[in-house]
């Protein structure tokens, strides 16, 4: 199948030329809906997304990050068979604000255990950062599963297996309605359903 | 009055400066500060952005002690004109880039943690044609 997916994007007659840019997810809204951005790869984040209701914005969900309990490798979590929730409150957490979705869904388990959310030692809110300090012994936290592979390969940290998956965090594609028409995004939603389909 | 004749109503009268006097009109929320930032007289941009309310057919801000506020239907125009501005600029950045072969652009904003996290995949999926580069 790969082989048939790069043909058909060789078959294509223009480059494409990304510009991406990364900045927190109210001002990447506000840079769509003045035109500065073709399109957005965003987690779902209701508050966000609410404000701008009237902006005839279309939003269509793409596909859901796994996220996985990350701890140092020579902690003990990391040999445990089965960690609890409840055994992993008093651990020091290093999580993001409290304003991103993947801090509330990572509460939502231990809520869904009965017990209540940590307090973390250390805020962070970049998963590259955050995995640095769980390898240098500072803390565990919770990471997207395909940004942990790479580190976990050289053994600077290792996977907690928790007693239920850690929630999901769903991430949607959203652009203008008025732009749905634009060759840049048929081809981005293009490449982005044959991705899924692959899947 | 049919939406093709004030579509044609529209082109012949609203410039691109137009647009750009209504944004900075928006931003100072005076039109004493916007026709100093435009390197204009007072009257002029005044008289500008009555031309431009003529040819919408309603008011685009409201006049009050505290200066401009756009009025419900002038907020839809200044997000339009903003997207319209933007796009003048993407035209321009497309016409640069594809002078030796075509090309398209575009901008795909992310946050930090879903940029690292699902963009890879997809830069992979996009095959060689695509040029990745960040503005961050």
């Amino acid at each position: 199948m790969l082989p048939a997916i790069l043909a058909k994007l060789r078959a294509g007659d223009e480059r494409v030329i990304v510009r991406l840019s990364e900045d927190p997810v109210p001002r990447l809204f506000e840079r769509l809906v003045e035109g500065e951005l073709d399109a957005l790869l965003t987690s779902y984040n209701q508050a966000v997304f609410s404000t701008h209701r009237s902006s005839r914005l279309v939003y269509e969900h793409y596909l859901e990050h796994k996220y996985v309990v990350i701890a140092p490798t020579g902690s003990p979590l990391a040999r445990k068979r089965v960690v609890t929730w409840k055994e992993l409150l008093d651990m020091p957490w290093i999580l993001p604000d409290s304003s991103f979705l993947a801090r509330q869904a990572l509460e939502g388990n231990f809520l869904r255990a009965g017990v209540a959310v940590p307090e973390p030692v250390v805020t962070s809110n970049h998963p590259a950062t955050t995995i640095q300090l769980v390898a240098a012994g500072v803390g565990v936290s919770a990471v997207p599963e395909t940004m942990m592979h790479a580190e976990a390969r050289i053994r600077r940290v290792a996977r907690v297996r928790v007693e239920s998956m850690p929630q999901a965090v769903p991430t949607a594609l959203v652009y203008r309605a008025g732009s749905a028409d634009h060759p840049q995004l048929l081809r981005l939603r293009e490449a982005m359903a044959e991705m899924v389909r692959a899947a | 009055m049919q939406s093709s004749e004030i579509l044609d109503r529209l082109v012949a009268r609203v410039r691109f400066r137009h647009l750009s006097m209504l944004l900075e009109l928006r931003r100072t929320g005076t039109i004493g500060k916007a026709a100093a930032r435009l390197h204009l007289t007072q009257p002029a941009l005044s008289k500008a952005l009555k031309e431009i309310e003529d040819a919408f057919g309603f008011p685009i801000f409201r006049r009050g002690a505290r200066g401009l506020a756009p009025t419900p239907a002038g907020q839809a125009v200044l997000n339009g004109a903003a997207v319209l501005l933007a796009e003048l600029g993407h035209l321009n950045e497309v016409t640069r880039l594809s002078r030796q072969e075509p090309a398209m652009v575009l901008h795909l904003g992310a946050p930090r943690r879903s940029a690292r996290a699902c963009c890879p995949p997809f830069w992979r999926n996009c095959g060689p044609a695509t040029n990745a580069s960040s503005c961050a």
